[in-house]
């Protein structure tokens, strides 16, 4: 049981690809599925679905992936047209979202 | 002169562009979570009897003084954590200050608002969507999907105009929610994408035009309403005419409702036309198709950009900026979470490849002959256009110009570059003897700023000429 635990988190990590954090470690799936799922109640309806095509906000996709920092300063407080979300997001939240912008979506 | 956006209130002396005062608006910074994009205003400033009145983006309503800038009333008229939201000029009407409201695609019910301009009490609330058991309520499902009409839409964000002769006042109201019909069974859903003429002293709907019936793709009715007298049949008519985001040009009878032209002035393709006895739009299979699961492409995805058109009776003529900007879209499921987004639908929205990103253009509103249309390759244009009774239009482009048009051929007579994207209408005024013409520059807005993305430098001034007497 262990051992095939294991391995279906081994595969996911394996879609993730690209997604590591600033210390080398890649992110875990759970933490990439929590984010998606905040993704998609808070943020999509400006910065598209899935990341993708966004209808009035910055693609995401274009997010530099060494400025972590400047995520989480501009989630949880806003600049400019961009709302705060500090007092609906918590910083594991917010993290999480981190994770899923980094990861991406898989390609289909 | 006053100015309004959504972050301040400007009083600017005419004569020499001096600011008076300027007065920030007070928002909760939240609500912009709602917004989507940003806090910007539709509509000028309102001014009545010493006071200036306009909304925040946090769905308040609120009166200035127009001398000092100083705050008279303010007052909340919805949630903004529900998802309604300000952007909306109030307008005056038979001395009460009719106010309306947006968040048409958030998890709202649409509404108007009459208050006593002096003190900010409410007067009237007139909601556009009716109640159980109120007239027009048997259009929703409520057996089948009983919390629908609470949701329904029918936002009034855009700006509405008044008729003191007929006593009434014509306002638009948005799109049905969630844009996905199978959330909603495919109702009619009055009174959604319609237009309501309303008794502005108490709110009663006197007469209503519902344009869309169960509206599946965004199309607010919500344009403003352009009043004139034409000639139907040999008799002078009182009509309104209407540049509908679904791509037809009404002209409605506006004594009564009746549409007397349903012309299309962009391409269409959800529907062959509008069956003038009914009232109703001719479906194409298009809705079957998307119904299917299929992505479909919807042209168009706005007829204008929420803009003002104009009307010359010398010419007969309509003048408007149109654009040609289909919606590739696909229904899907959407989880209701009060105060977020609930279209059900996902989409794109561009301009075919070699193909005009819209036109200027002239119309005749009863047959829908195009006079002549002036192609706009880079970007469409987000400005009203204003017509002159000397000939000329006035209009601007995303590109920064203000321009002015030759009403006979669209031909550009004149242009200045100013610093970022024209996204008003201009007015024309006279001061002391000589004409003048203003224009707000500043990109913004939801659309514009995303068509435009980061090629157009923004920052907002405000520009004046003078029509010289040679």
């Amino acid at each position: 049981m262990r051992v095939r635990r294991a391995s279906v988190l081994g595969l996911a990590l394996a879609c993730a690809g690209a997604a590591a954090q600033d210390s080398g470690k890649p992110f875990a799936a759970e933490q990439i599925g929590k984010g998606s799922a905040l993704y998609e109640t808070h943020c999509q309806t400006c910065h598209g679905p899935r990341l993708a095509n966004p209808e009035w906000a910055k693609d995401l996709r274009k997010f530099p992936r060494e400025d972590q920092a400047r995520f989480v300063d501009t989630v949880t407080y806003g600049v400019r047209n961009m709302p705060p979300w500090g007092d609906v997001l918590r910083p594991d939240d917010i993290d999480a979202l981190w994770a899923y912008v980094v990861a991406g979506e898989k390609k289909k | 002169m006053y100015v309004v956006n959504g972050n301040w209130t400007f009083a600017i002396d005419v004569a020499t562009g001096r600011q008076i005062w300027r007065t920030p608006v007070q928002y909760e910074r939240g609500a912009l979570r709602v917004a989507t994009s940003g806090a910007l205003m539709r509509g000028p400033a309102t001014i009545y009897q010493g006071k200036l009145f306009r909304q925040t983006v946090d769905a308040h309503v609120l009166a200035l003084d127009m001398k000092t800038g100083k705050e008279i009333w303010k007052q909340k008229y919805a949630d903004w954590k529900e998802g309604y939201k300000g952007v909306i000029a109030p307008i005056i009407a038979n001395g009460v200050l009719v106010s309306g409201m947006a968040g048409g695609d958030s998890t709202t019910r649409g509404f108007v608002d009459g208050y006593d301009p002096d003190t900010g009490k409410q007067l009237w609330r007139r909601y556009t969507i009716p109640a159980p058991g109120e007239p027009g309520s048997e259009t929703w499902p409520h057996q089948t999907k009983p919390d629908a009409w609470k949701y329904g839409g029918g936002a009034t964000w855009q700006y509405a105009s008044y008729d003191p002769q007929l006593d009434l006042l014509y306002i638009g109201t948005g799109n049905a929610e969630p844009y996905n019909p199978t959330f909603r069974d495919g109702a009619d859903c009055l009174y959604t994408a319609s237009t309501l003429a309303l008794r502005p002293k108490t709110g009663e709907m006197v007469w209503y035009y519902q344009s869309v019936p169960n509206d599946s793709f965004d199309f607010d009715a919500t344009a403003e309403s352009l009043l004139a007298e034409l000639r139907v049949d040999g008799q002078m008519r009182k009509v309104l005419i209407n540049a509908h985001k679904n791509g037809f040009l009404y002209v409605l009878d506006r004594t009564n409702g009746k549409p007397i032209a349903a012309n299309p002035y962009v391409k269409v393709n959800w529907a062959t036309h509008v069956d003038l006895k009914t009232g109703r739009p001719v479906l194409t299979d298009l809705l079957d198709r998307a119904m299917k699961g299929e992505t479909v492409n919807v042209f168009p995805s706005r007829g204008t950009n929420a803009t003002l058109i104009s009307f010359n009776p010398k010419t007969g003529l309509v003048y408007l900026n149109s654009w040609n900007f289909p919606r590739l879209m696909k229904y899907v499921d959407f989880k209701f979470v009060l105060g977020t987004g609930s279209t059900g639908i996902e989409s794109t929205m561009t301009t075919p490849k070699g193909e005009p990103a819209g036109y200027h253009m002239a119309m005749e509103p009863l047959t829908g002959k195009v006079a002549w249309q002036v192609p706009l390759m880079d970007f469409a244009s987000s400005a009203g256009m204003l017509a002159t009774d000397g000939g000329l239009l006035f209009t601007g482009l995303l590109t920064g110009e203000v321009v002015a048009l030759d009403q006979d051929n669209g031909k550009t007579l004149w242009q200045f570059k100013t610093g970022s994207s024209v996204n008003a209408p201009p007015i024309t005024y006279t001061h002391k003897g000589r004409q003048y013409l203003t224009v707000l520059s500043g990109r913004g807005g939801s659309i514009a700023n995303r068509v435009v993305t980061d090629s157009v430098p923004t920052g907002g001034s405000v520009w004046t000429f003078a029509l010289m007497p040679e």
